[in-house]
Parts: C-alpha cells; structure tokens; sequence
C-alpha cells in the first residue's frame, strides 16, 4: 500500500422506510423508546402459516411519492428504495443537478428482489397461461430494479449494482460504495438496500427451514435476539438508504459530515448454505479486517449494532465473535440488536443498521436490545443494553451483518 | 364498435392510469396518453383478457385508439366468424 493519505468517506445522508416509521429520524426516536413495529401479518391471509407475524411497514401509500402509474410500475421494494433515496438526499442537501451525472454512483442491494412480484406472476401462469404473464413482471421482480429505479430518479449515470448476498446484502451496497469513492470512481454513491418480503413463498419458505418465530401471540415479545427463550427470527420490510461522498466533495460544497464511514471487512463462511461456522470464525474475519481497513484497535470501539436476529444459533456464535475480537467484561463497550424492534429486514437490514450506529455516533446513544430478559448461555459477558437506550460516549461503532450462503460484512463508522 | 371503444377506454384508462374521459379515439397512445413501449405490451395483454382474444401480433404498433380499436373489432370479427386463431390452452 502507498503511503499517500486515503481518500475519507463522509456519510452525509439518511433515508428510512421501517416497521417503525416511514422516515429515518422517526425510526431512530422509536428506536430509542424501545417499541416495537411487529405485529400479525396482515399484506396476505397467513392463517395456514405457522408463523404469522412480521415487521410490516404500516401507512405506506405509494402515491405518496410516485404517480398512479408509476405506483403500478414499481415493486414494493423499489417504493421503498425510492422513497428512503429521496429522504436520504434531502437530508445530505444533495438537490438534483448539483453532481455531475457521471460521478454519482447507486449501489442499493436487494435479498429476494421482487419475489412478491414472482409469485403473482407464476399464480398468472398457472391459471391463465403464458399469454397472461405481464410484461411488467420481469422489470418488478429483478432485484437490481430499485438500484435502477434510484438511478432514473437521479439522474446518476455512474457505477451502478445490485449487491445480492441474502441478509448481508445492504451491508455489502455500503461496503462497495466506500470501496468506490476510494477507488475515484464515484464522488458521491447513493447505497443502501430494500426488501418487501412479506409474501406468502418466502413466509412459507423461512417457515420450512424452521428460521422464523412462532411467537404468534405475542408479537412484540416474538424477536428477543440473544434471550434465553428465543425461537427464531421475525420477517421485517423495509429500505435503508446512505449517501456517501469524499471528504473532499462534501467539504468542498459545504456539507457537514455526520460520520465518516472508515472502514468494512467482507469474508465468507465456506462452509454450509445457512448455518455459521460455529466458531464464529468468518463472523471474528469480518470484525478484524474492518478495523484494520479503519485503521483502529478493539478498543476503539464502544458500540456493535449486533446483525443477531434471534435464532438459536446465529446469536450465540456471534457473541462468541464478538467477545474473541472485543473482549469480555469491558465497561465502555456496548452490544445491542435493533432486530428485536424491527424484525429482520434481510437485504434492507444492513444498510438501516447502518444508519443506526450513524447516529448513534452523532447522538451519543445507544439504542436497546428488547425482550432480553435472561440472557442465553454464551452470551453472557457482553453490556447488550437490556430493555432501555444508554447514553454513552461513542467515538467508533461498527455494525455486523451476516447472509445464508455465508456471507459476512462489518462496517466501521467514526465520528465525522 | 361503441360499445368495444367504452371497453376498450376502460382498459386503457386502466393500464396507462388516465381519466376515462381523456381517452378520445383521435387520442395519440404514445404522446397524449404518455404509453410506453411496455405499457404497449400491456395494454394487449389486457385486451386478449378482457375481450377472449388473441391477438397475433404482439409487437404491432398503434398510433392512436381508434388503430388499435380498429385492430381489435377486426379480431372481434373474425372471432365471431369463427376465423381467428383459438386462444392457447392455459397451461
């Protein structure tokens, strides 16, 4: 590696569309009240279902934002890409226009695409024959439309792409961009990830591979990430959306950073479709390569947004990660889950998790893991912020997100 | 013929998501009622739905409604002379 100095990445936007709220800062106040945004699932009849509930995002009216044939056009993942894209570049003052085309970049992930979309087309098959499949089908189900979509919208003609990487996917889009801007591709990179999987196929499917909670009665109580008595995770819908730009770009047009992104591990299980490594090897990878790509030691560190999502399995391994990078027993390290709010958002999760350990630099708090009443075996030795929001003094945060397939990825963000 | 063009309005008020009453027969599909080319393959789609036909060639172009309400009332003919092709089966 040369000696010259690296180019520093500023986030310098948010955008949200959550179980929780349809904007990011309402998503964070919710956060920090400790509520909930799951629920029983209402989007289809999932009375045949053994799991029936999920993080759906409530009041979403997608004439709010497109027009009537825009709103048809569009899956409800890209509605949510696009809307939490605008939020994102109102909040950076990033109006259209102000960057050259050509170097802003869009790389917003998606893990299942348009499955809802999949289905309703192949329901269309099965009836009706191949003479009814909608040309408007493929468009909708492709996973890389909300990338697209964000880039139509902006006018951004660079680097464009659709991370794929099941649940990792948002973390990836970020972990890519900052590659990017290092790189002197892009100046600026819209990056993110959406995900509207609240369908009967993938319900049901989660369903068979026994990774969902069957807490229906009690839904709010259903996502308890690292508590004894969790049984699974809990499907969420969702956007997450950033905004990135050089130091030097968002210096030169005046904006304020509200955190620099400094670094990102990637690395890979390789060694089964969905269960982790048990130990925590791939997750303990990502961790370490993030903070040296950031230039920092474990104890720089004061917060992890955990990617927990409360299954029996994956929590465990990750504390156990956690724990061999971080340390035990330390009194200025915190670890909490904001899955057990608002459901596990697959490809969307990365990237509004992001956005979480963001401002949980700029507010200095920390936003709480609920339903954790007795913490499970393994995962003891770790402040995972119980119950309630700590205000704490955070200088560095970095957030965890881990894929079926194998995929992990670590972001480190630092006070701008 | 008027009662397939008040059919055929509604489809296209419809797909294209135009008030009905701006959909006059002299209308231009692309430029007054802002179709594109997949609403194009759409609006087909939903007219061999909506009137039991087929229409053989998909890819035709129209210029205004009354070419395709042209186009559809000769295959609404042939249908009832029993000329045109049967739909496909469903599969």
């Amino acid at each position: 590696m040369s000696n010259a100095p690296r180019t520093r990445v500023a986030v310098t936007g948010l955008g949200a569309i959550s179980p929780l709220a349809l904007s990011w800062p309402e998503t964070w106040t919710a956060l920090l009240g400790g509520k909930s945004g799951v629920g029983p699932i209402s989007r289809f009849d999932a009375s045949a279902f053994r799991s029936r509930i999920a993080g759906e995002v409530r009041g979403f009216a997608a004439t709010d934002y497109v027009d009537a044939k825009t709103a048809d056009r569009l899956e409800r993942f890209e509605l949510f890409a696009l809307a939490a894209a605008r939020e994102a570049l109102r909040h950076a003052n990033l109006p259209p226009g102000l960057v050259p085309p050509e170097r802003m970049a869009v790389v917003v992930g998606s893990g299942v695409g348009g499955i809802g979309e999949i289905e309703r087309q192949y329901e269309r098959l099965r009836e009706r024959g191949p003479r009814a499949i909608s040309p408007i089908g493929i468009p909708k189900l492709l996973a890389n439309s909300a990338a697209g979509q964000i880039a139509i919208e902006t006018g951004a003609q660079g680097f464009s792409v659709c991370p794929v990487s099941a649940c990792a996917s948002g973390a990836h889009a970020l972990a890519l961009a900052l590659d990017l801007l290092r790189a002197g591709r892009a100046d600026v990179v819209v990056a993110g990830g959406s995900e509207a999987a609240i369908t009967p196929l993938a319900i049901g499917g989660f369903c068979a591979m026994e990774a969902l909670s069957l807490r229906n009665d009690a839904p709010e109580a259903a996502s308890r990430p690292f508590d004894a008595g969790r049984d699974g995770f809990v499907m969420a819908e969702g956007s997450g959306i950033a905004v990135l730009e050089t130091m030097e770009h968002a210096a030169g047009r005046g904006a304020r950073p509200l955190a620099e992104l400094r670094g990102a591990g990637s690395s890979t299980d390789a060694h089964h479709r969905t269960r982790p490594h048990p130990d925590g090897r791939g997750y303990a990878q990502a961790m370490t390569w993030a903070l040296r790509d950031a230039g920092i030691s474990p104890t720089d560190v004061q917060y992890v947004n955990a990617h927990a999502t409360s299954t029996p399995v994956g929590d465990e391994i990750e504390a156990l990660a956690v724990k061999g990078v971080f340390g035990s027993d330390r009194d200025d390290f915190l670890v909490s889950s904001t899955k057990s709010m608002t459901g596990h958002l697959l490809g969307a999760s990365g990237a509004l998790e992001f956005a979480v350990v963001v401002q949980a630099l700029v507010d200095q708090v920390c936003p709480p893991t609920i339903n954790l009443e007795r913490p499970a075996k393994g995962c003891e030795g770790l402040d995972l912020v119980a119950g309630a929001s700590r205000r704490a003094a955070v200088r560095n945060a970095l957030s965890n997100s881990f894929g079926f397939g194998g995929h992990n990825v670590s972001l480190v963000v630092g006070a701008g | 013929m008027e009662e397939t063009f008040r059919k055929l309005a509604a489809i296209l008020s419809d797909v294209l998501k135009v008030p009905p009453e701006k959909i006059q027969r002299e209308s231009l599909l692309f430029e007054d009622l802002k179709a594109d080319s997949l609403d194009a393959s759409l609006i087909v789609m939903e007219i061999e739905e909506h009137f039991d036909l087929t229409v053989p060639e998909r890819s035709r172009t129209y210029r205004t409604v009354a070419d395709l309400l042209l186009h559809v009332d000769e295959l609404l003919r042939e249908k009832a002379a029993g000329t045109s092709a049967k739909p496909e089966p469903a599969a």
